[in-house]
């Protein structure tokens, strides 16, 4: 069974064409800074048959996005049937209280998530429209939607709980939910598989640095018990074009300075704020980390961001008393050596200690750039959403397929 | 002998001291909105608490405000400018206060008179650090960095602490906040731009997705509907629905379910703070607990101290130090981290500091 698994971040389209169960890698790629107003424009970095080609092409939204991909893919099937889609899989940010596990899609499931489009204001509509739009160009191929929220399900009620009055709460199932659970569970097994650890007695602080969107997660003896997103996306790190963490009654000001209604005002603080607001020349931090040395806004934005993780490890260490393992995953969490170093600065009283030869010199793959006295190891581990999945989607898949043959029998 | 006000909504507590010492027992005048016989009030207070002694200064506390690191601003017509422009952050109490230190200069009009500020402490703080990632319009506004809350209490502290290394300080309060400091410099602060922000209190919710006052107004809240609740309807009164005495309401703990998630919800949210103000200031030599409501928090003290236990925290049980004035070790011998509690009066505070600050260089030997 191939799977063609479609990940769609704020900025971002990754995708895998997916051979399992033998999980065989035969199309990958990602098309970079989709939507983004950026110097540099957008590109798709394609990767099949051992062969990686740039496309530079202009995405203004994430239809775009896949109609580009889906040629690329298209055009390699024509060649080899190997390359043929049997299945589409879509990671789905925020499906609320709706899904809590995944699904495939027909009309009652798109019904379903419709209604949670105002959860994940930059993910959800972006996800269902592609969602659509696979339907329309693929029509015979069957999807599958795996949540990103999944991992969190078993947060403690303390800390999943908001001071806000009781009984509104429950209506509005108004909770902390947490996301990036897929690249959380992904890393963290693969932190255990590289240490030869049991997950089930490791407390491991997880930081998902996109370039997008960036989330911290305290994990617990395989559980996440913590996430610094919330109810929405919204809460948490500085990202690219959101706020992450801010006094909410600022957002009323706000509102009436502006003399904004809700929705402009939450669509300022979704695309507007983070790293774009405070640097003023770009959203993406890749961009960004270079001029820290010229350029004040641009310092000032780096060092609200890792102020911001640094509270949320801070946080974690006291939440799970000893860390085992501190992971550094997704784009920023791997390509930037200089946030690593400056988020484990000053760290020593917690036994987080970074090696700074070791996190200079980190290239690929996995690495452990903790010094050897280091009682928290420090990992540098390139998430791979699309393989937890494709693992997912296969398992949901051939269950139902097992369960109609045997109907038919 | 100098004499303090402090000016809170409503009222102003005026108290007497003489070399760091109060004298006798502070005086409370109500004020009503229309401020009426405000000065004549105030005459009749400082005649009172003065006696026959000349009074020196008097000192105006707002608990709200900072307009620069100075703790002192002597009250003059480029200090009431500068005030005057707080009336947009504080827009209900700033007037009022105003209003207060007009009725004084009409009272007593050959005293010397300064304005404490509450957050002035929070002044040094590093302002990069502190700002918000939001957009326009929101970043036009002064409130767009943190203000933060309980300036005086947590310098107080630094203070109070005579190896101040690296510094967390905890003031109890119908919202408790929490201080980061580093050789008595705030570093972090939990409470934002305004108090809502940071651990939930009394009745406000403290931190909460950004993303739910807007779902609540999308699903038919108004914006002033939302903002009743985070502010009146939530924090303890809304988790556990309880209106009376926190003192009572910490009993229930492990009784009562929604009270033992409440004080659960709310422990969490001082891990969070406690647990920055470590991440950013490099550890903890010693934690320092204080503020209005010690008494009443001292339960939650004590739970606190026992999630940090792991550190090599180590309270000792005998010590009801919430009851005795001043700064007391609360923490046993063995403790790796010292804890203290400081029990002592706002206008205390500000009369040791005007010691320093103010007295000290009167008394310097001209030439």
């Amino acid at each position: 069974m191939n799977i063609l698994v479609l990940n769609c971040g704020s900025s971002s389209l990754k995708y895998r064409l997916i051979r399992m169960p033998q999980e065989v890698e035969l199309i990958s790629g990602e098309a970079q800074k989709v939507g983004v107003c950026s110097a540099e424009g957008g590109k798709i970095i394609h990767c099949a048959e051992g062969k990686t080609v740039v496309h530079q092409c202009q995405m203004p939204d994430h239809d775009a996005a896949f109609r580009s991909v889906r040629d690329l893919i298209v055009r390699s099937a024509l060649i080899d049937r190997k390359y043929s889609v049997d299945v589409l899989a879509h990671r789905y940010v925020h499906p609320g209280h709706h899904f809590n596990s995944t699904v495939r899609i027909d009309e009652s499931s798109m019904a379903r998530l419709e209604k949670t489009l105002p959860l994940a204001p930059i993910h959800n509509p972006m996800t269902y429209s592609l969602i659509k739009s696979c339907s329309e160009q693929m029509p015979d191929v069957p999807q599958y939607v795996v949540f990103d929220t999944s991992f969190h399900r078993n947060m403690p009620p303390e800390h999943y709980t908001y001071a806000l009055p009781r009984d509104i709460a429950r209506r509005m199932h108004l909770r902390r939910i947490g996301f990036h659970g897929i690249s959380h569970e992904f890393v963290m097994q693969e932190a255990c598989s590289f240490l030869g650890r049991d997950a089930s007695t490791q407390r491991i602080i997880s930081c998902h640095l996109g370039t997008g969107g960036g989330s911290v997660c305290a994990i617990e003896n395989g559980k996440s018990v913590y996430s610094s997103m919330g109810f929405t996306p919204l809460e948490g790190l500085v990202m690219n074009t959101r706020c992450g963490d801010v006094d909410p009654a600022l957002l009323f000001y706000g509102m009436a300075v502006d003399s904004a209604d809700h929705d402009r005002a939450l669509m300022l603080l979704n695309k507007k704020s983070g790293t774009v607001s405070l640097a003023g020349f770009s959203a993406d931090m890749r961009e960004v980390l270079p001029k820290i040395g010229e350029d004040r806004r641009a310092a000032a934005a780096a060092d609200l961001y890792v102020r911001r993780v640094k509270r949320y490890i801070g946080f974690y260490l006291l939440l799970l008393k000893k860390t085992d393992i501190l992971i550094f995953t997704d784009t920023l969490g791997v390509e930037s050596p200089y946030l690593r170093a400056q988020i484990c600065k000053q760290m020593q009283w917690a036994g987080i200690c970074i090696n700074n030869a070791k996190n200079g010199a980190y290239d690929n793959g996995i690495a452990d750039i903790s010094t050897t006295g280091s009682q928290t190891r420090i990992l540098v581990i390139p998430t791979n959403e699309e393989c937890l999945i494709a693992r997912e989607t296969y398992r949901v898949a051939h269950r139902q397929r097992r369960c109609k043959s045997k109907e038919q029998v | 002998m100098i004499i303090i006000a402090e000016v809170y909504p409503g009222s102003i507590v005026l108290s007497r001291f003489a070399d760091d010492r109060l004298v006798g027992k502070s005086l409370t005048l109500s004020v009503d909105a229309r401020m009426s016989s405000v000065a004549q009030d105030v005459r009749d207070s400082v005649s009172a608490l003065a006696e026959k002694d000349s009074v020196e200064a008097i000192v105006l506390y707002s608990p709200w405000g900072s307009l620069s690191s100075r703790r002192f601003l002597p009250l003059d017509r480029g200090a009431l400018t500068k005030l005057r422009g707080l009336t947009e952050i504080f827009p209900f109490y700033m007037p009022f206060f105003m209003s207060v230190l007009q009725a004084f200069e009409e009272a007593v009009p050959n005293v010397g008179q300064y304005v404490f500020l509450g957050n002035s402490f929070f002044n040094s703080v590093y302002r990069r650090s502190i700002r918000y990632a939001v957009a326009e319009p929101f970043v036009s506004s002064v409130r767009t960095r943190c203000q933060g809350r309980h300036g005086l209490f947590h310098e107080y502290h630094a203070r109070s602490i005579k190896e101040t290394g690296k510094l967390v300080s905890v003031v109890f309060d119908t919202q408790t906040t929490v201080c980061g400091m580093y050789k008595g410099t705030p570093r972090t602060i939990s409470t934002g731009g305004t108090p809502l922000e940071g651990v939930m209190g009394r009745t406000s919710c403290g931190d909460v997705d950004p993303g739910i006052p807007f779902y609540l107004m999308q699903q038919g809240y108004s914006v002033y509907a939302v903002d009743e609740m985070l502010k009146k309807q939530s924090g303890f009164r809304g988790l556990c629905g309880f209106d009376g005495p926190l003192e009572e309401l910490f009993r229930l703990y492990g009784i009562d379910n929604d009270v033992t998630l409440a004080v659960d919800v709310f422990l969490t949210h001082m891990l969070k703070y406690i647990g920055e103000a470590m991440a950013i200031i490099g550890g903890m030599d010693t934690l320092v607990f204080g503020g209005p409501r010690i008494t009443e928090f001292t339960p939650l003290m004590h739970m606190i101290a026992a999630r940090l236990s792991f550190l090599g925290l180590r309270l000792d049980t005998q010590h009801l130090a919430a009851d005795k004035k001043g700064c007391c070790r609360v923490s046993t011998q063995e403790s790796v981290i010292p804890v203290c509690v400081v029990n002592d009066t706002v206008a205390t505070m500000i009369s040791c500091f005007y010691q320093t600050d103010i007295a000290a260089s009167i008394e310097e030997p001209v030439g």
